[in-house]
């Protein structure tokens, strides 16, 4: 079966800097990611990894620097403007705040209709019957589509955005961090309802978010961003019981434990993110990595296959790993 | 050091925008403002009454009571040719305020039409809009004003073409970066998700919630129209004769202060003041009221 | 009330503090009858959803308050003195000595005009009374105490040139720095990336275990609370609904909404359905009678609405105000 979304070597970046000075922020270098229908994949990564740059760059919210993205075949790179309105009925987007996504002078159930006559699936009339069904799906009360964003709790409002994602049955539901801005009681609403939509309707998620165990709930393969570059991709158990790059290492380990007696191993990252403006060759995680060699900054590092559908951009994982293990002592 | 947030506003009390109960609460707070809006409504009922309330018909002349000062039967005396000032100024209201807002209604839409377009298409084609805007404010807004009065001929149509024009950098302006923040954020990225077309996004997302600062100007701006139709008026390219018009009328009597007869250019020139004062007391306000730092 | 800690003495005792918010709207009474302690020497954690009045709380003991928030009534007692009874003066020098805050956004909360060096030697100088001198090499210390590398290097950096983590330490140095004996931590790590959280999290961790600098950790996130704290109060609505030693509370929580916070979280690496919590955190303007959480409990009776539920005793220095507590365990 063909992917619903086929991401080839999608390079974003944004010069930065004065007329003198160029310099280029690498926001995404090089990801290239597949989507199968009904699949989740979840897309992991600190503030500045890119990974929200991915999810509006497939949606052409930005104009990719380089790269093909692919919808069910169809380039979303290539398309003109009229085509692209008709393609966007079959990818939607959920966004992180959702108070600020939806227009405050507009009431909610006219937002959810938008995209169903706009993209020309039906008719305005026919348009707000569906807003009803909709909103029962996200189990919004019936009188929801009157009312304005602001009189609207932070879930119920979550609701809406899912709701107008959801409105033209897309293929491919991005999720821009959708339970971030929420209240941890509210996330595992939002969580579940997310869940059970797609028991339902079994549209394919791209969730981003810079929450690990977010990602687990829902995902069936994590891809980890780091500084522009997926650094590794893989089934969610493989990427959580045998993670391969220390990047993933270090985020699965500065998760707070669940409960006080637990121990948990813990490996360090040093310091903090650095700056994706002109990388160094080599490996980005280098400055930070607690195993680094001399050899990791050099060259380009590929991202390369150790099983079938688990890739590490690691040079001294992929060279010294045994079945995936590899438990090197800290250089330094 | 950080304010504490009121943590128990969840985001159905943070609606950015006051809703009518809260509106005439914070007006009864702002004694000030409210004193501006009733300035402002006594003139407009002023002008809408005119016809009821002046005692004599503003274009008689009756030269044997030329120049009287202000009694009982003529309230702010009688100008040169014996007509009654406190007529003219009644009728004058009419007169001044077509022009403040036919001049601030003018600006408002082209103004906005241009920020706007100029604020969504940032490129190469907002660039050339705001030039040209930027050309328009490099003159001192008197002296646009008065070279377009000047070229166009005084007329009352005129008048209000040349204020408007020194008013359309302000809108524009406004309304672009208004437009450039409201862009960047998460529902303008969404109405574009939907699939809406630019025009749309646009006018049907945008600009309804860039306005706000585009109101509070607009109720600034009459006051300033008001100063500047009195100016050309005063100078003779606004304006004419026999029309009362309160900067004209200033000028009528402007020579006639040293002999003696203030009040042929004093009560309509303290209708200006209070008309400009009105209003800027309103704007003043409600920028304090629109503030949303103010918490 | 016996709300406690056992074996410790309490550095802050709350008692009664009302703090209210005067809106358009009307009275918020954000807090109402505050009644909590921080225990001397460990790390206490205040743990709320968004409204819960977690950070009115702090706010209000360093008395930050700012219209339309106003404290009312009550008391805060630290070190015997009343800290409400204090006159303004009085309390920024209690505010610069002994409690220091530190916040979600660390840059925004260094003034942007000086460098680290400006505002740590000033704290230095005024409230240690150090010469110049001495100030710069405490001030070194200081911030390599706080793990920021080359602290000389930092010292002359404006806080626009330092990361989100590194501002954080810098306002963890300021606080240990003027020698306060309470740090108030509302939400320290939100803001930061996960990996940069983690460091922030070992750093108070060992300020307590080396120094004993007692804390008060303010956050809605039960995994920092599992990590760093050895008290935990839980907070709903204004309200402190269960206090309890960590293990205790996590082993067995016993006020519904504990318990659907602890299992609303997702676990890494696993999946399926979470328990969540249904409907929202109430309208502080017309709080819901009786017990604050009836409309969203699972256990809910009648009585529940109508009567408010006093502090019942779990276990030693464990409390929890619900009527059925028993029925849930």
């Amino acid at each position: 079966m063909s992917n619903v979304l086929e991401i080839r070597g999608l390079t974003k970046h944004y010069p930065v800097g004065g007329a003198f000075a160029r310099s280029l922020l690498h926001a995404a270098d090089d990801v290239s990611l597949s989507i199968a229908p009904g699949e989740t994949v979840g897309l992991v990564g600190e503030s500045g990894s890119g990974k929200s740059t991915v999810g509006r760059c497939i949606l052409r919210l930005e104009e990719p620097t380089s790269g093909e993205i692919l919808l069910n075949g169809e380039s979303v790179v290539a398309a003109t403007s009229s085509r692209l309105r008709v393609m966007r009925a079959n990818m939607q987007m959920v966004f992180q705040d959702p108070y600020d996504s939806l227009n405050p002078r507009i009431k909610v159930g006219e937002l959810v209709a938008e995209p169903l006559w706009l993209s020309g699936i039906m008719s305005r009339k026919e348009a707000d019957r569906k807003v009803a069904e909709v909103f029962d799906l996200v189990h919004l009360p019936t009188d929801t589509p009157l009312r304005y964003a602001h009189q609207l709790s932070g879930g119920q409002q979550q609701r809406v955005g899912i709701a107008r994602a959801l409105a033209t049955n897309p293929d491919l539901v991005v999720l821009d961090e959708p339970t971030s801005a929420l209240d941890v009681s509210v996330q595992a609403q939002i969580i579940n309802l997310l869940e059970e939509i797609r028991q339902r309707l079994s549209p394919a998620y791209l969730f981003i978010s810079h929450d690990l165990s977010v990602v687990s709930n829902l995902s069936d393969r994590v891809a980890v961003m780091y500084l522009g570059q997926i650094v590794e991709v893989g089934p969610t158990d493989t990427i959580f019981e045998l993670p391969g790059h220390p990047y993933t290492r270090g985020l699965i380990s500065a998760a707070p434990v669940e409960h006080p007696a637990q121990q948990k191993e813990r490996l360090t990252l040093l310091g903090e993110p650095t700056s994706p403006v002109d990388p160094k060759p080599g490996c980005r995680l280098a400055s930070r990595c607690p195993f680094v060699e001399p050899k990791c900054r050099e060259g380009e590092l590929p991202l390369q296959e150790i099983t079938p559908g688990h890739s590490v951009r690691c040079r001294r994982y992929v060279e010294e790993h045994v079945d995936g293990v590899w438990d090197p002592e800290p250089t330094r | 050091m950080a304010e504490p947030l009121t943590e128990g506003t969840t985001p159905v009390q943070v609606a950015n925008r006051a809703s009518g109960s809260e509106f005439w609460y914070l007006l009864r707070k702002n004694p000030v403002t409210l004193f501006g809006l009733i300035v402002v409504a006594l003139l407009i009922l002023m002008a809408l009454f005119a016809p009821l309330l002046a005692p004599y018909d503003p274009y008689a002349t009756d030269p044997r009571i030329s120049l009287q000062p202000p009694s009982q039967e003529h309230l702010f005396g009688t100008g040169i040719w014996g007509e009654d000032i406190f007529s003219r100024i009644l009728y004058g209201a009419r007169q001044d305020l077509a022009i403040a807002f036919g001049a601030v209604a003018v600006a408002l839409v082209i103004g906005c039409l241009l920020g706007a377009v100029a604020g969504y298409w940032e490129g190469f084609f907002g660039e050339a809009i705001m030039r040209v805007v930027e050309l328009l404010q490099a003159f001192p807004a008197f002296i646009l004003a008065l070279a377009i009065a000047g070229a166009l001929g005084p007329s009352f149509r005129n008048l209000i073409i040349a204020i408007a024009f020194t008013n359309v950098p302000i809108y524009a302006h406004l309304m672009r970066v208004s437009i450039l923040s409201n862009k960047r954020s998460q529902y303008a990225m969404a109405a574009i998700a939907s699939g809406n077309p630019h025009w749309r996004v646009l006018f049907r997302h945008l600009l309804p919630n860039s306005l706000g600062p585009i109101f509070i100007q607009s109720t600034l701006q009459p006051g300033y129209a008001i100063l500047t139709a009195a100016g050309l008026s005063f100078i003779g390219l606004g304006v004419r004769l026999p029309e009362p018009e309160w900067g004209l009328m200033v000028a009528m009597g402007s020579s006639r202060i040293i002999s003696g007869e203030w009040w042929v250019s004093l009560f309509p020139g303290l209708f200006i003041i209070i008309a400009v004062m009105g209003f800027n007391l309103i704007g003043d306000g409600l920028q304090d009221i629109f503030d949303p730092h103010r918490n | 009330m016996s709300d406690s800690v056992p074996g410790t003495t309490p550095l802050i005792t709350i008692r009664g503090l009302q703090t209210h918010f005067f809106t358009q709207r009307g009275v918020a009474k954000v807090l109402d009858g505050l009644n909590f302690e921080i225990a001397s020497g460990r790390v206490t954690g205040l743990v709320g959803e968004s409204g819960s009045g977690k950070s009115v709380t702090a706010f209000s003991i360093m008395r930050l308050m700012r219209a339309p928030g106003r404290i009312v009534a009550g008391k805060i007692e630290f070190q015997g003195v009343n800290l409400l009874q204090l006159t303004e003066r009085e309390m920024a020098k209690v505010r610069g000595e002994k409690i220091s805050m530190i916040f979600q956004q660390p840059r925004a909360s260094l003034n942007p005009v000086f460098t680290v060096k400006d505002t740590l030697l000033r704290v230095l100088r005024i409230h240690k009374g150090l010469s110049a001198r001495k100030a710069q090499r405490a001030a070194l210390e200081v911030l390599a105490r706080v793990g920021l590398p080359d602290p000389a290097v930092v010292l002359n950096r404006y806080p626009h040139q330092l990361s989100g983590g590194m501002c954080q330490r810098v306002m963890i140095a300021l606080a240990i720095s003027c020698g306060s004996k309470l740090l108030l931590a509302d939400e320290p790590t939100t803001a930061l990336d996960v990996t940069v959280q983690f460091q922030i999290i070992e750093l108070l961790k060992e300020l307590e275990d080396e120094t004993g600098l007692t804390q008060l950790l303010i956050t809605h996130d039960l995994g920092l609370v599992a990590e760093l704290c050895s008290e935990v109060a839980v907070m709903y609505a204004g309200e402190i609904v269960e206090q309890a030693g960590v293990h205790a509370l996590f082993d067995q929580p016993s006020h519904p909404y504990t318990r659907g916070l602890l299992q609303s979280r997702p676990k890494p690496g696993a999946r399926g359905e979470l328990q969540s919590i249904p409907g929202r955190v109430p309208d502080l303007l017309a709080p819901p009678s009786g017990c604050r959480f009836h409309p969203r409990c699972p256990l809910a009776q009648s009585r529940c609405a109508e009567e408010s539920p006093v502090p019942e005793i779990v276990g030693e220095g464990h409390w929890v105000r619900c009527h059925f507590w028993r029925d849930l365990v």
